[in-house]
């Protein structure tokens, strides 16, 4: 699944793009709540956003033409 | 704050800035991923070298996801009014129109791409003028890294005053100056930003047509230069707010009488090497007969104008709209180091009504629903025998790519900002440089703001009062240390990675970035030497 994800290029970006917004509110929240579980949950999804750009380019880099 | 950093730390804080170049210019890797790499980069460097702890590292990436939404919202609504442009005929429209207006292409690019750019950023903000005018180049038949290259560079001299001295206003707010440093800060920051508006009209004109074209073309670059350049320092004395407006306003009236001189009214053909435009430059190249005219095509521009003029001009519908803000809380943070950044009960308010993206998405949905109850989305796909594209995707698949790295972009800024890692870079220049070499180089602190956040106003307000702390450290006069700032998170904007990124991806090219990059960085280093040499003659003029 993960491998289909990161060969389509509009799927790997909307994920990406997605769990950048989702973790904007989630530590705004969580940070300024004193709400641990949110705020890390923030943190992960900001990480994990983050890493799905080039670590699509390590796996799938681009064939030289 | 107590805060000194050692040299380790300075180069330590340069890799973040240096490897994204790297990885876009060299390596060619994409704006999403180097961006994005860079946000690991400048962790990294926040984590062991400047001892910061999590929670800020966290609290800095969300506020950097949330000063995206400000650029995000232009670039959104203006990729809609794109595609709607666009899937029904109306850039044709444009193309073939504007031939009938004027034969001389050098005219009309200088006429779109300089006078109507800076126009917009008179009124405008957050990369609205790129966003706009790039796919109307794109249209005229020009290539779209030059139609991306060339509004960027072009519109830079109004980027202190623009979008009605926003940039202005932000500095007098961090900088403690009296009145007489302030009146000397913004005229010595007009005389400054003449270097960008005359080497901004002549490498567009080189650009377009190399050595011939600026042989045609540098009484028009001169006229508007002056016009522009001499306008913004004579604007000062009526109100530095409407210092970009009016030389722009009135650059673009003189368009009409310039359009009338015999020099401008015919084609050049002396201008062969044409390496900006495509070969079919200015002819349509299909049989496809677009189903509006000329002044349809330029009603959604003319509309977005008006919008634009109305809510920042008309001080009670400015205020109705400004009251409409939202925004996040945030504790505060701090590093290991001492960098402290307040609690905030709501982090930069976002005005959804009077901020830029709301007009250009007034403008788009208007035009969408006029131009679907014109059937001209039916007559253009007949036309041009292709299905009918679903706009909302086509939006999506477009908007998606090109958010990515803007988020990306600010995030890293933001990180190396609550780290201290842009303190340390500024500090740093100042502390290895004799006093005239730092006049020489005040202005390379502000491009440095402005390529990290994207934004002539965040440079501002990053980096000003730091400025002027320098400038009294090295007794330098403030004011001119502060214009050479202003000058510098101006010129910034050329290499600044989220226009570049906005440009690409209403001109259909995005992950050229790189590209765009190598047009826009050589003059980016030719303005920065300029306007450095410029500097030290007014330091030594004023001490």
């Amino acid at each position: 699944m993960i491998k289909r994800l990161l060969q389509n290029r509009m799927s790997y970006l909307s994920l990406s793009f997605l769990l950048f917004v989702a973790a904007l509110p989630l530590i705004s929240f969580g940070a300024a709540g004193q709400r641990p579980g949110l705020f890390w949950l923030g943190f992960i999804s900001m990480g994990i956003a983050a890493a799905i750009p080039p670590v699509q380019r390590m796996l799938y880099p681009p064939k030289k033409s | 704050m107590d805060f000194t950093p050692s040299l380790i730390q300075w180069i330590l804080a340069v890799i973040p800035i240096v490897a994204l170049i790297i990885l876009m210019v060299s390596m060619r890797w994409t704006a999403q991923q180097a961006g994005t790499t860079g946000i690991f980069i400048a962790s990294a460097v926040a984590l062991f070298a400047f001892s910061t702890p999590t929670d800020t590292l966290a609290v800095a990436s969300a506020k950097g996801v949330w000063d995206a939404i400000f650029i995000l919202y232009v670039i959104w609504p203006a990729l809609l009014l794109y595609h709607v442009m666009s899937h029904s005929g109306g850039y044709d429209a444009l193309r073939r129109g504007i031939q009938l207006l004027s034969r001389n292409e050098l005219f009309i690019i200088v006429a779109l791409g300089w006078v109507f750019t800076s126009f917009l950023q008179g009124i405008d903000g957050f990369g609205t003028p790129i966003a706009v005018v790039a796919p109307l180049l794109v249209a005229f038949g020009m290539r779209p890294v030059y139609a991306v290259a060339i509004p960027i560079i072009a519109h830079i001299w109004a980027k202190f005053y623009g979008t009605l001295g926003v940039g202005w206003l932000a500095t007098l707010q961090v900088v403690d100056i009296d009145a007489a440093t302030t009146l000397s800060m913004a005229l010595q920051s007009s005389v400054l930003m003449c270097i960008q508006a005359l080497l901004g009209g002549l490498t567009l004109v080189w650009m377009y047509g190399r050595w011939a074209a600026v042989r045609s073309g540098w009484p028009l670059v001169l006229i508007i230069a002056a016009i522009q350049g001499i306008g913004q320092l004579l604007a000062i004395f009526v109100d530095p707010v409407l210092a970009a407006f009016l030389p722009a306003t009135a650059a673009l009236v003189a368009l009409y009488p310039l359009s009338r001189w015999s020099r401008y009214r015919e084609a050049d053909a002396s201008i062969k090497d044409r390496p900006a435009m495509l070969h079919a430059a200015s002819r349509p190249n299909s049989e496809a007969v677009p189903p509006m005219g000329l002044w349809t095509a330029l009603a959604p521009y003319g509309l977005l104008t008006v919008l634009a003029l109305c809510v920042s001009l008309i001080d009670p519908l400015h205020g109705l709209l400004d009251a409409a803000a939202f925004g996040l809380a945030f504790p505060e943070v701090t590093t290991g180091l001492g960098m402290t950044t307040a609690a905030t009960a709501m982090y930069s308010p976002l005005r959804i009504f009077s901020h830029p993206g709301a007009y250009i998405l007034l403008t788009a949905v208007l035009t969408f629903v006029f131009f679907k109850r014109r059937g001209y989305f039916k007559k253009w796909a007949q036309q041009t025998g292709e299905e009918p594209v679903r706009i909302v995707s086509a939006l999506v698949q477009g908007a998606v790519p090109a958010s990515i790295p803007i988020i990306a972009f600010l995030v890293m800024a933001s990180i190396m900002k609550h780290s201290g890692q842009n303190l340390t870079l500024a500090m740093g220049i100042a502390a290895v440089a004799p006093t005239y070499v730092f006049a020489f180089l005040a202005n390379a602190i502000g491009i440095l703001g402005a390529f990290m956040t994207s934004s002539s106003t965040s440079s501002q307000v990053i980096f000003s009062d730091v400025q002027v702390q320098l400038a009294k450290a090295k007794g330098l006069p403030v004011s001119t240390i502060l214009a050479a700032q202003n000058a510098g998170g101006a010129i910034g904007n050329a290499i600044a990675p989220a226009n570049v990124v906005m440009g690409a991806s209403t001109a259909g090219i995005a992950g050229q970035e790189g590209e765009i990059l190598r047009k826009t960085l050589p003059w980016t280093i030719v303005v920065f030497i300029l306007t450095g040499v410029a500097t030290v003659l007014l330091a030594l003029l004023m001490q």
